[in-house]
């Protein structure tokens, strides 16, 4: 018998925790007032003019849409008649650091690859990620981090001429980052 | 030039060196794609679009296609082996493919499947053939009062994409509508929505958008559930025994009928299909307790629907230019991405693309044979790599792939910002459908509705002297009817809930 990976078996529903009941709250809320906004200002993109309807028609209709289901919804979550409002917003304290660490490594990444450029970026970001996430040996984590920032940079840009973020520091890009 | 002379055509185009490579790279990353859990053919077409902006725009779609309908294939793979479900439509497999592979027959499913999913695959293919062109023919007389009727045809879809929560739907279309409006008006130039970010002038490229609802999103729930490690069956030998054979041939013309004429049914999904399937083939046997314990048709039945499905579900695509699911979603948007809009004027604009993407259909199906059959062991060794590198290396190549749409960082933040959402949205169990749904075909409905205001002089009855668009739009209100009195119940037990 061979070993694989396979997902952990779903967790048992519980009733929604306070926080949890606040969370679909907040969404419901930020709904209504993003909805609020585009009806406001859609008017003002005109609603309707000599040859039919306006630039802003569609979206105040939309918005004002938006804006009642929003409510309806809000109405549902409070009165405890909505889906999907159950158990912890998070299922452990352990998933909730992994999809924060993988969530703020991506926006890192992302920031810092103007300037670093691709290859150390995306370098220390898989690096990063393997070693504290995988926990994958350091020569593995390594090789498996060169591969995907030198190795496919050089791929993408030499034999498929796809354009990459090279550093905007300039003693990196002289040395070719 | 009827249609089966254009396929001949398109199979001339198809059958050349370079598009034949594109259909075996789609093929095998779909089969890819099918045997990993946790990375759907969805968000794997959503994360390669931008990779594809630099291959002919018919290698592009016949590559994303593959894609597509090669996720099937290869999500059996884990479902008999593993007792993992790679895709939604394997999951009704898992109850008899599992059970025979613990049975030491796993070589007979997974050759039963993989024939089946051919069968369904190709004959899909040729009655696709057959209907696509006629029904594009008599679209080609639809002006913008019809199209109006049309689109909210498509879009009467959200309540059957709705799920759980039909208000939870609706509020997703209007923010899926409301995103599209972003950018300058096309008619009056106003800008709505920019904020004064010459980057929305524009408009949002769904390519990102997409990438992160589906890509990046999946990611992070699949990092939540953290992996862990099971047993996996061995492969016992492929060729099934003759009673196997003639128990299984039965269920595959069955599932093959039953996949394609729900895959016709725009909303309707591959997995609805295989489930369907494996009722039919339970209700057809003689000896109904035999499934769930390893019996052969509770394979052949749903894994020849849901790639008859697959196949089958392009039609309204290519007829209509309706997305029936958000795989298909994906994959118009390549088509559009491409300079091509889908719909009834792709057959006469565009014949050159059309057929030999249908024409690659169906090589496509006869190389997922190859691959799923003698390669197994291939497939099933690739599921040993550690998740954690899997996910390391799709997200470099997510960023990659948003960076390239124009060589700026805006899209790759784009991809985080609705990967962020996305995941919000799935936390909050907020259906994502509808959002692409409308996404796609709002701009096309305002249009068309300011259009045919434009024609009528601002009177909307004028939508009252165009027979098709009346017709539609009865349609569309038994559509709605019909899943309105269907969701009564699901009310009450949502007031329970």
């Amino acid at each position: 018998m061979d070993t694989v990976t396979e997902a952990e078996p779903p967790p048992v529903v519980r009733p929604a925790t306070a926080a949890t009941r606040r969370v679909h709250q907040a969404t419901a809320v930020a709904f209504v007032a993003a909805a609020g906004y585009v009806a406001v200002t859609a008017p003002g993109l005109g609603l309707y003019d000599g040859r039919g309807p306006g630039a802003g028609l569609f979206p105040f209709v939309v918005g004002i849409l938006w804006g009642v289901l929003s409510v309806a919804w809000l109405v549902q979550i409070t009165t405890g008649h909505s889906t999907g409002v159950e158990g912890s917003f998070f299922e452990s304290l352990q998933g909730a650091r992994r999809v924060a660490l993988l969530a703020g490594g991506i926006i890192l990444l992302a920031i810092a690859l103007p300037i670093l450029g691709f290859q150390l970026a995306t370098f220390a970001f898989v690096a990063a990620f393997l070693g504290l996430y995988g926990r994958h040996h350091w020569i593995l984590t390594l090789a498996i981090a060169l591969g995907a920032s030198f190795g496919l940079f050089t791929g993408f840009t030499r034999l498929l001429d796809v354009t990459l973020p090279v550093s905007s520091i300039p003693f990196l890009t002289n040395l070719g980052l | 030039m009827d249609a089966f002379g254009n396929l001949i055509d398109g199979f001339g185009t198809a059958l050349t060196p370079e598009f034949l490579m594109y259909a075996l790279i789609g093929a095998a990353v779909g089969t890819l794609v099918g045997v990993l859990p946790g990375l759907g053919p969805t968000a794997a077409m959503a994360i390669l679009i931008p990779l594809t902006f630099h291959l002919p725009p018919v290698g592009a779609i016949i590559m994303l296609a593959a894609i597509f309908y090669g996720s099937q294939y290869g999500g059996t793979i884990t479902t008999i082996l593993l007792n993992i479900p790679g895709e939604a439509s394997s999951a009704v497999t898992v109850m008899d493919g599992h059970a025979m592979a613990k049975q030491g027959r796993a070589g007979a499913a997974l050759s039963v499947a993989a024939v089946g999913s051919f069968i369904g695959g190709t004959v899909a293919c040729l009655v696709l053939v057959t209907v696509a062109a006629p029904v594009a023919k008599l679209a080609l007389n639809f002006g913008p009062p019809e199209y109006v009727a049309l689109v909210i045809l498509g879009l009467s879809l959200i309540l059957v994409f709705a799920g759980k929560s039909i208000v939870k739907a609706l509020i997703m279309g209007a923010i899926g509508m409301l995103i599209a409006t972003v950018g300058l008006d096309p008619i009056s130039g106003a800008a709505r929505f920019t904020f004064g970010i010459p980057e929305f002038f524009d408009g949002l490229d769904i390519v990102p958008v997409l990438m992160g609802l589906f890509g990046i999103s999946e990611i992070l729930i699949n990092m939540e559930a953290r992996l862990t490690k099971v047993t996996q069956a061995k492969v016992s030998s492929l060729v099934p025994s003759k009673v196997e054979a003639k128990q299984a041939s039965g269920a595959i013309a069955r599932g093959t009928g039953v996949g394609f004429v729900l895959g016709m049914f725009p909303g309707v999904n591959a997995t609805i299909a295989a489930f369907t399937s494996y009722i039919v083939e339970k209700r057809f046997s003689k000896t109904p307790e035999r499934f769930g314990k390893g019996a052969i048709e509770g394979v052949a039945g749903p894994e020849t629907a849901n790639n008859a499905h697959a196949n089958a579900a392009l039609i309204p695509m290519f007829t209509l230019g309706i997305p029936g699911s958000p795989g298909v979603a994906v994959l118009m948007t390549a088509f559009i991405v491409n300079g091509l809009n889908p719909g009834p004027e792709l057959f006469t604009q565009h014949p050159e693309v059309v057929w030999p993407i249908i024409a690659s259909m169906y090589i496509g199906n006869v190389m997922l044979l190859v691959l799923n059959l003698p390669l197994i062991g291939l497939w099933v060794q690739i599921l040993k790599i550690p998740y954690s590198i899997l996910i390391g290396v799709i997200l470099v190549f997510t960023v990659v792939g948003a960076y390239s749409i124009d060589n700026s960082m805006f899209n790759v933040w784009v991809m985080i910002a609705f990967g962020l959402l996305g995941y919000l949205f799935k936390k909050l169990e907020l259906p994502v459908a509808p959002l692409v749904l409308t996404l796609i075909l709002g701009p096309i409905l305002e249009d068309a509705i300011r259009q045919s205001m434009a024609i009528f002089d601002g009177d909307v009855t004028g939508f009252l002297h165009h027979p098709i668009a009346l017709t539609t739009f009865a349609i569309t209100a038994v559509i709605i009817a019909f899943t309105a009195r269907r969701s009564v119940p699901r009310s009450e037990g949502d007031a329970e809930a």
